[in-house]
């Protein structure tokens, strides 16, 4: 043992040695001269010397070959299993397994023994292969699934109560069978199209009943098995959603979207499909719910070219509140595809039922439909070259051709198509260059004129995609080619971002696929913000706080933070009081804004302005000036206002003794929008409207919840500066992109931004930065 | 195009730029009417030191240009001209313009100038 460690220490210690010149000839003995070129040469290989020896000896510790590689190709226990190492690198692998020390192990997985089980672990682990069993029958047999939903008196003999029901659900499809043989799925994978008839949702898909009691209350997307092994996931608005991967790669996805394609599983986006009852000349999707519901123009309809996305705002009932969320809207002929957050789906679906279902017909397709995003140049070439599509399809010469130019077709572009199974391919075609290429000019007349009519809106039609789908297993077997009957809608939405919509059994076999390719990155949704946040665009719900999903995600970040705070040691918390005053030092304070516009409209028309901030204001102290008495509490409301303490005072004493506040403070300043008017009942102080703006920063330092605030030249006296706030940003940092600080935010409706210019100050810190500012 | 008819938006698509291979992205700089004559310089010369180190076996970059950014290219082009050997190659782009009109889209192709300066490294 200790020869080899001899050894190694004298590699090591070899490959730390620099190698120099000893006899340097440029200092010429006659005369004392410096030969230029002479040492010059010297130099140069004690410079390249210094540089081999600083990569020998980063590499010379490695005692085995999988330490060298870098961090994304290592895998657990690489050091006893060769096949957790890169090919080209086994046999050096299997070499130093067989020279040192350690062995390679063969782990073998034993099954648990039944007769050494008593008692309750016996008795589940033979129901739960009473149940497989079934389930392997049922699946057979081609029944549709069962939902294993139950109520809480049932949980308790819950796999008893299972196995019972889908004993005697078998036992009536074996009587069934002969009289209906439609009753059953097309497929042996159990891919049915799971989708919720004229107005009604649908039921929640259970998955397999080895995990279904991991899904009651969150649903699993169906690439989720791949995702959870790879990615953070997180449980919100009842699905689990791919948050960011589990290796560092905020850089290396920055370089990903810029050169090659970073692509998404955004399943967990719910859409709805639209349909006209009548089919007279008179009445269209367009007209009778495009228009209504989002509100555009027939000039904007144009410029979309037939999508639009944005804000759609809706009132429940007789809710004082208008909602707003932003949705997709894809229409076509007499159909219409919505999309929409899962937080706002269930309301907006109501909403469509409730206003439009005398004209149109809704369908509810959350789970019957899916949709993959694709970013970055490499998208189209992704696409092109993996998914192979229908032959007779007029528009294969489209297709072939269209990644040759990557970037150049207009947002909103369509292309509706057949595919067939992305994982039987004969050959992989070479996409851009085994077509006969089309010009752009004849690419781009031909996608325009081509009015994409989808079929994937139709039931039927993504019934018939299932058919005879295979399994990973047949799949390998039998590679014959299969029909091109999976209908797919792709759509451009941003620059360079395409989004792929397609039956929902479909996504993880073209998932799988996609992701094998050298040039995709999966991505998640903090790699989405990511992205959005570098192209200045928001992001939603985020930067949307104006929306109940936006509003919701504020409130909830700021009681995190302060919980993390009051958690802190008394040593290492902020005194934030010196710093942010009034303002709620944990995240955005828009309802001390919203009052504090309001009183200072006020106090300008009484002509009070400008307030003094008076030497007073030093000295300010929360528990002593604001009170939450009731009795005093009117008459510091109605006290006279000189100073700037004293407005303070009466905003902080208004909100202490408030104990219910507005659904939301805020609401966005858009014609299209009519929450302008609305006011708070209890206060009758109108909602504040609000506008999105981008800031980018020279220098200095920008983070979430940056206060925003007017430009003036002399920002010194920090106390004074708080009535010069007007709003805050929702997500500030550093844009890779661009190299600087960027920030989006919201500021007042009215606030003047003619100058260009604004201050900036982040939470905790007196320094006001310069920021120019655009509205978004 | 007719003179009476409103347009309402007139996108001007990019030019149709064939995919880069991973070796073009290194050794291709796109210059855009907007872009610093100074900050050109110093990333072409970052460039060309970079692509000598790191690719022996490529003999020159590309400084791409077309339209209003045509007279930054020459000028860098007359930079270089001192110490190296230079190259200009000239040419015609097609670009696509797309006129969005009440109930119609039109799209029309136009020329646009361009130049390929080649910088020896």
């Amino acid at each position: 043992m200790s020869g080899t460690g001899n050894l190694r220490k004298a590699k090591l210690y070899s490959s730390r040695q620099i190698r120099t010149q000893v006899n340097d000839s440029s200092f010429s003995s006659e005369g004392g001269k410096l030969l230029i070129p002479q040492f010059l040469q010297s130099r140069q290989f004690e410079i390249e010397s210094l540089e081999r020896a600083q990569l020998q000896s980063k590499y010379s510790g490695a005692a085995r070959c999988f330490q060298t590689l870098p961090r994304t190709l290592r895998r657990r226990v690489a050091s006893h299993n060769v096949k957790r190492i890169p090919k080209r690198l086994r046999n050096r692998a299997i070499r130093e397994m067989s020279e040192g020390t350690v062995s390679a192990m063969k782990k073998q997985w034993k099954s648990p023994r039944i007769r050494n089980l008593r008692g309750k672990q016996r008795y589940r682990l033979l129901m739960t292969k009473k149940l497989l069993l079934i389930q392997t029958r049922m699946k057979y047999m081609r029944s549709f699934p069962k939902n294993y939903r139950l109520t809480s008196n049932t949980q308790k003999r819950l796999l008893r109560h299972i196995w019972k029901g889908l004993n005697r659900e078998l036992r009536l499809q074996r009587q069934e069978k002969a009289k209906d043989p439609h009753n059953r799925l097309n497929n042996r994978v159990g891919a049915y199209d799971n989708y919720g008839r004229g107005g009604e949702l649908a039921e929640r898909p259970t998955g397999n009943i080895k995990y279904w009691k991991r899904q009651r209350d969150y649903v699993w997307l169906t690439s989720h098995m791949w995702h959870v092994k790879r990615f953070h996931m997180l449980k919100i608005h009842g699905w689990q959603i791919p948050l960011l991967p589990t290796q560092k790669c905020f850089k290396s996805m920055n370089r990903a979207k810029k050169q090659d394609c970073v692509i998404f599983d955004t399943s967990y986006l719910n859409h709805m499909v639209v349909r006209t009852r009548t089919s007279s000349s008179t009445s269209s999707i367009f007209n009778d719910f495009v228009v209504p519901l989002a509100k555009i123009t027939q000039e904007e309809a144009v410029r979309s070219s037939g999508v639009y996305e944005g804000l759609v705002y809706y009132r429940r009932g007789n809710s004082p509140y208008m909602l707003t969320t932003l949705v997709l809207i894809y229409w076509n002929g007499d159909t219409a595809i919505v999309r929409t957050y899962p937080s706002a789906y269930e309301e907006l679906f109501a909403h469509v039922v409730a206003e439009y279902a005398n004209c149109v017909e809704i369908d509810d397709c959350r789970y019957a439909i899916g949709s993959l995003e694709l970013r970055g140049p490499k998208a189209l070439e992704l696409l092109t070259k993996n998914l192979s599509v229908s032959e007779e399809s007029e528009l294969l010469q489209l297709w072939n051709s269209m990644a040759k130019f990557p970037d150049t077709y207009p947002t909103g572009s369509c292309l509706s198509i057949k595919m067939s199974d992305p994982r039987i391919k004969k050959r992989k075609t070479s996409g851009v260059n085994s077509i006969a290429s089309l010009s752009f000019i004849d690419l781009l007349k031909m996608l325009i004129s081509h009015r994409p009519t989808t079929t994937l809106t139709d039931h039927a039609e993504r019934y018939a995609s299932y058919e005879e789908m295979k399994s990973i297993k047949e799949v390998q077997k039998q590679n014959a080619a299969t029909p091109a009957n999976v209908p797919i809608l792709l759509i451009k939405l941003q620059s360079s971002s395409w989004t792929l919509l397609m039956p929902w059994y479909w996504i993880l076999p073209t998932w799988h696929v996609l992701v094998k390719s050298p040039k995709a990155k999966p991505g998640g949704q903090k790699q989405i913000r990511q992205f959005n946040f570098e192209a200045g665009i928001k992001s939603y719900p985020i930067d949307f706080p104006f929306t109940p999903d936006g509003w919701h995600w504020q409130q909830t970040q700021k009681t995190i933070k302060a919980l993390v705070y009051s958690k802190l040691p008394k040593s290492k918390r902020i005194n934030f009081d010196q710093y942010e005053g009034p303002l709620d030092p944990h995240g955005s304070d828009w309802e001390f804004l919203r009052r504090l516009h309001y009183e200072l409209k006020e106090l300008k028309q009484q002509n009070k302005l400008p307030l003094d901030t008076g030497s007073d204001f030093a000295k300010f102290n929360y528990e002593r000036d604001i009170t939450t008495n009731e009795e005093t509490v009117q008459q510091v409301i109605s006290r006279n206002i000189t100073l700037v303490h004293d407005l303070v005072v009466v905003i902080k004493s208004g909100m202490a003794m408030k104990k219910s506040f507005p659904a939301r403070s805020i609401c966005l300043q858009d014609p299209k929008s009519t929450t302008t008017n609305e006011e708070d009942e209890s206060t009758k102080i109108p909602i504040l409207p609000v506008k999105s703006i981008g800031l980018k920063l020279g220098t200095g330092l920008l983070k979430d919840n940056a206060r925003i605030y007017r430009w003036c030249a002399d920002p010194s006296d920090h106390n004074k500066m708080i009535v010069e706030l007007i709003g805050f940003i929702s997500s500030g940092g550093m844009n890779l992109d661009l190299g600087k600080l960027l920030g989006i935010g919201c500021v007042v409706g009215d606030a003047d931004l003619t100058g260009g210019k604004v201050l900036v100050r982040n939470i905790g810190q007196t320094i006001f930065h310069e920021a120019t500012v655009k509205e978004l | 195009m007719p003179r009476n008819t409103q347009v309402i938006q007139h996108i001007r698509h990019k030019s149709s730029k064939l995919t880069l291979t991973f070796l073009d992205r290194e050794c291709t700089f796109l210059l855009k009417g907007t872009s610093n004559y100074v900050m050109a310089i110093k990333r072409v010369s970052k460039m060309i030191d970079r692509v000598k180190k790191k690719y022996p076996r490529v003999s020159y970059i590309k400084v791409k240009a077309m339209g209003r950014a045509i007279p930054t290219a020459m000028c860098i082009a007359l930079h270089f001209k001192s110490d190296r050997k230079v190259d200009i190659l000239t040419g015609t782009v097609l670009v696509v313009d797309e006129l969005h009109k009440s109930n119609d889209v039109i799209v029309q192709e136009r020329k646009q100038s361009s130049v390929e300066v080649l910088i020896y490294v």
